[in-house]
C-alpha cells in the first residue's frame, strides 16, 4: 500500500515539474527565435510518400532544420537547430516523438539533442517551407490534437516581401543585427569580392554584399556564375582598367578576346583579354 | 489496540495522500495557467508587432495617402519644404515624411499605430533614437550585412503595454527606381549605316535607374549623415527641398550616388530608358529604329517636331507635360517628382525640365542632356540623344559647350543649373 502510494505521489509530482514545455511556449519560442532568421537549410529527410510524415529509425535524433541569424554583428552568426526524436510506438513501446531547439555558435547541429527547449508527445510530424513560411504540422498523443504552427520568415531571400527586408524580435536591450562600418572592417573599393578563373572555378566566394558602394562585374566572362566582381568605385573603360560591361554571356561561349564587343572602353581604347580572363582597356 | 492503530494508519495515509494530490494539482494549475497565458500573450504580441510593421510599410510605401501634408495638417516645412512645390511621389519612401508623420502623432497625443488584434485595440510606438529621429538611415555605405538594402530605414516598434518586447525592421526604398527591361538597346542617335550602331544589352543582369532627379532633401540627408562632407555651392537654407539638386560638381554627384550604393547614370542607360522601342514584345530586334521623342514612335509628329519645323508654333499648356521647355515657364512652375516627360520605363524628365549630366565613358565630351527650360521648344536640344558638354566643375556658360546649331545666346550669361540621377546594377532585384 505504501509502495503504491509513493509511486502515485511521485507520478503526480513528476508531472508537475516536467521540463517539457507547453505547446504555447514552444510555439512562442519558435516564433521568437525564427523571426530573425535569414537562412534556412532543411536536410533531406525520410518521409512517408503522400503524407510527407517524417520517419526514420525509431528513437533516433534527426536534425530537421538548420537556420542561421545574425546575432551581435554580421560576423557573429547564431545557428538554430531543431532536432526531432522519431517516435517508437507499437504494442510494446510507447515512446513518443520529441522536438528540441538547440542554439549554437558553431556551424554544426548536434547528433544528440540534450535538455533544451522541447515539445514532446508527438506522434506525427510534417514540415515544409514555402514562400517564406515554415510550417509544422504535428499530432500530439495526449490530447489527440493536431496542431499547425506557421512561422513567418520574412528575412529569407525567397520571401514574397520586398519592402520589409529585415525583421528581428527580441526582449533584450541589444537588438541587432546592424553593424556600423568602421574603417578597419569591410572590403575596400577596388578589391575583388568575387573571383572565378577561366575554368569557371570559384576561387573566392561572392561577398559583394559587403562592398560599401556596390560592386562591378567585369566583361568577357562566360561562366554561369558570372564574372569577377570588384567593389565600386571602379573606373571601368579607362586605360588599363577593366572594360565596362556591354553584354553578359552565360553560355560558355568565349567572350574574352581582342576587340570583343562584350565590353566597351573610352574612345580610342580597345578591349583586350587580360591574363585574369576578363576584358581590359588598352 | 493493534487493530485500532492499523485502522488509524489507513486514515492517516489516505489523508496524506489526498493532501499531496490536492497540493500537486493546485501547484500544477497555479504554475501552468499563468505560463500558458504568458506564452499566448507573447505570441499575440509578436502578431501585433508584425501587423504594425505592415501598417508602417503601407505608410512608408504610399506616403501621404490622406493628404495631411498637402492640406497643411502636418507642419513639415523644415523637413520637407513647401507642399505646393512637390508632388505626392516625393513623400513615398521618404524618411523625413516618416519623421514628420510620427512627430505629428506625438504632438497630437495620438498613438503612433493602432492595431486591432483579436478584437482588441493595441497601441504601438516607434522608438525614438538618440538623434531624436524615429528611424536610422540604412545604406550599404553605413552598415554591413546581408539584408542591408542600398537605401532604406530601420525602425523599432514597441507595444505600449510591454515596451521591452521590440520588433526591429528595415524598410527598403522600393519607390524611387525603375527596372530597365532586359533587351537589346542602342546608344546615341541613329547612324546612317545601321551596322555601325552602338548596341548593348542587359540580359542576365538588372539595371535600376532613379525615377526622379536627386533632390536637395536627398543631399541634406547625405550631409546630415556625414558632417565631413564639404559641398562647394550647396546650401539647404536657400533651396526648395523637393527641387532637384543643381549646384553640385560632378565629383560631388558621384560621391552622393556612391553613398546610396549606386553610380552616376550612364549616358547609354539613359538612352535605353528613354528611346521608345518600336516593338516592346521583341527584346532582341536586329534593327533598332528610334524616334527622337520619348512619347512617340513617329519622328514627324508631336509638338516638338512642329515647333522645330515652324518657328511660329505656339506651345500650349498641355504640351508642357511632354517636355517642359522655356515656353512653359509662363504657364506653371517646374516640379520635381512629377510624371512629366515620362519615358516608357517610367523615368521622369526624358526631355525638358532641368539639364542633366551623365557619365559618358565612350564619349566623355557628350555628357549633358541640354534639353531643359533654358531653351525654347524650337531648339534642337530637345531631341533624345542630343548631347552637349559640361566640365562638371562650374556653372557659368563658359563651363558648357553646346552644339554649333544650338542658339546658346538666349542663355544671356546666366549661371546654369545641372541636375543628376543615379543608377545601380544588381544581381538580386
Amino acid at each position: 500500500m505504501i509502495k503504491i502510494s509513493i509511486m502515485f505521489i511521485s507520478l503526480i509530482l513528476s508531472s508537475c515539474f516536467d521540463k517539457n514545455n507547453s505547446m504555447e511556449e514552444f510555439e512562442y519560442i519558435l516564433m521568437k527565435e525564427f523571426l530573425g532568421v535569414h537562412e534556412v537549410f532543411l536536410p533531406t529527410l525520410k518521409s512517408k510518400e503522400g503524407s510527407g510524415e517524417i520517419i526514420g529509425a525509431p528513437m533516433s535524433w534527426v536534425t530537421i532544420i538548420k537556420a542561421s541569424k545574425m546575432k551581435s554583428s554580421v560576423s557573429a552568426v547564431e545557428y538554430i537547430c531543431v532536432g526531432y526524436r522519431v517516435p517508437y510506438v507499437n504494442e510494446h513501446n510507447n515512446q513518443l516523438g520529441i522536438l528540441k531547439i538547440h542554439k549554437t555558435q558553431i556551424n554544426k547541429c548536434p547528433e544528440y539533442y540534450p535538455g533544451e527547449v522541447s515539445q514532446s508527445g508527438i506522434t506525427y510530424l510534417v514540415l515544409n517551407l514555402t514562400q517564406g513560411i515554415l510550417n509544422f504540422k504535428l499530432m500530439l498523443a495526449s490530447k489527440h490534437l493536431s496542431k499547425n504552427i506557421e512561422i513567418p520568415l520574412p528575412n529569407l531571400p525567397d520571401s514574397k516581401e520586398e519592402v520589409l527586408t529585415y525583421i528581428t524580435f527580441d526582449n533584450e536591450d541589444n537588438l541587432l543585427p546592424l553593424e556600423k562600418r568602421t574603417a578597419r572592417y569591410g572590403l575596400k573599393p577596388g578589391e575583388k569580392c568575387f573571383d572565378i578563373n577561366s575554368k569557371c572555378e570559384v576561387t573566392k566566394p561572392n561577398i559583394c554584399d559587403e562592398c560599401k558602394f556596390g560592386s562591378f562585374e567585369v566583361a568577357g566572362g562566360s561562366c554561369k556564375e558570372g564574372g569577377v566582381r570588384f567593389c565600386q568605385p571602379i573606373d571601368c573603360g579607362r586605360k588599363n582598367m577593366p572594360a565596362c560591361l556591354r553584354s553578359k554571356k552565360i553560355h560558355n561561349e568565349d567572350a574574352c578576346y581582342q576587340d570583343s564587343p562584350a565590353g566597351f572602353c573610352q574612345e580610342g581604347l580597345n578591349t583586350y583579354c587580360g591574363n585574369d580572363g576578363y576584358l581590359t582597356c588598352l | 489496540m493493534l487493530k485500532k492503530m492499523l485502522k488509524y494508519r489507513i486514515y492517516l495515509i489516505t489523508i496524506v495522500l489526498l493532501s499531496v494530490i490536492i497540493f500537486s494539482i493546485s501547484l500544477y494549475v497555479i504554475k501552468s495557467k499563468p505560463n500558458s497565458e504568458r506564452f499566448a500573450r507573447g505570441k499575440d504580441q509578436i502578431a501585433v508587432l508584425m501587423k504594425a510593421s505592415y501598417e508602417l510599410k503601407r505608410i512608408w510605401q504610399n506616403g501621404d495617402l490622406d493628404s495631411l501634408w498637402k492640406n497643411l495638417y502636418l507642419d513639415c516645412t523644415k523637413l520637407l519644404g513647401d507642399p505646393a512645390l512637390a508632388n505626392d511621389a516625393y513623400l513615398r519612401c521618404n524618411p523625413d515624411f516618416i519623421q514628420c508623420y510620427f512627430e505629428h502623432m506625438n504632438k497630437s497625443k495620438q498613438p503612433h499605430l493602432t492595431i486591432h488584434h483579436k478584437n482588441i485595440k493595441q497601441n504601438v510606438y516607434l522608438h525614438r533614437f538618440k538623434n531624436h529621429k524615429y528611424y536610422q538611415l540604412v545604406t550599404k555605405s553605413i552598415y554591413i550585412g546581408k539584408k542591408i538594402p542600398p537605401m532604406g530605414i530601420m525602425v523599432e516598434l514597441a507595444l505600449q503595454n510591454n515596451p521591452k518586447n521590440r520588433l526591429r525592421i528595415i524598410l527598403k526604398d522600393v519607390c524611387s527606381e525603375v527596372l530597365l527591361p532586359p533587351r537589346i538597346y542602342a546608344f546615341g542617335p541613329m547612324p546612317k549605316d545601321h551596322k555601325k550602331d552602338w548596341k548593348w544589352d542587359n540580359f542576365n543582369r538588372s539595371i535600376l535607374v532613379d525615377k526622379n532627379l536627386v533632390s536637395n532633401r536627398d543631399i541634406r540627408e547625405w550631409q546630415d549623415h556625414d558632417p565631413t562632407i564639404r559641398l562647394g555651392h550647396f546650401s539647404t537654407g536657400r533651396e526648395q527641398l523637393s527641387n532637384p539638386a543643381t549646384t553640385l560638381t560632378i565629383v560631388e554627384m558621384k560621391k552622393f550616388c556612391q553613398f546610396r550604393g549606386k553610380e552616376l547614370l550612364s549616358a547609354h542607360v539613359f538612352d535605353a530608358a528613354t528611346f521608345l522601342p518600336m516593338d516592346l514584345s521583341n527584346p532582341r530586334p536586329n534593327l533598332i529604329i528610334r524616334s527622337p521623342w520619348p512619347f512617340s514612335r513617329v519622328s514627324k509628329e508631336g509638338h516638338l517636331y512642329k515647333a522645330q519645323k515652324d518657328e511660329n508654333y505656339e506651345v500650349t499648356n498641355s504640351d508642357c507635360a511632354f517636355a517642359y521647355t522655356a515656353d512653359c515657364l509662363k504657364y506653371f512652375q517646374y516640379k520635381n517628382y512629377n510624371d512629366w516627360a515620362l519615358s516608357f520605363t517610367g523615368i521622369a524628365g526624358s526631355l525638358g525640365g532641368y539639364m542633366e549630366v551623365f557619365d559618358n565613358i565612350s564619349y566623355p565630351d557628350q555628357n549633358l542632356k541640354a534639353s531643359s527650360f533654358y531653351f525654347p521648344a524650337s531648339s534642337l536640344v530637345h531631341r533624345l540623344a542630343h548631347r552637349s558638354y559640361w566640365d562638371g566643375v562650374g556653372f557659368h556658360q563658359s563651363n558648357f559647350r553646346f552644339d554649333e546649331k544650338v542658339d546658346s545666346s538666349i542663355l544671356k550669361g546666366v549661371e546654369l543649373e545641372v541636375a543628376f540621377r543615379c543608377m545601380r546594377q544588381s544581381d538580386h532585384d
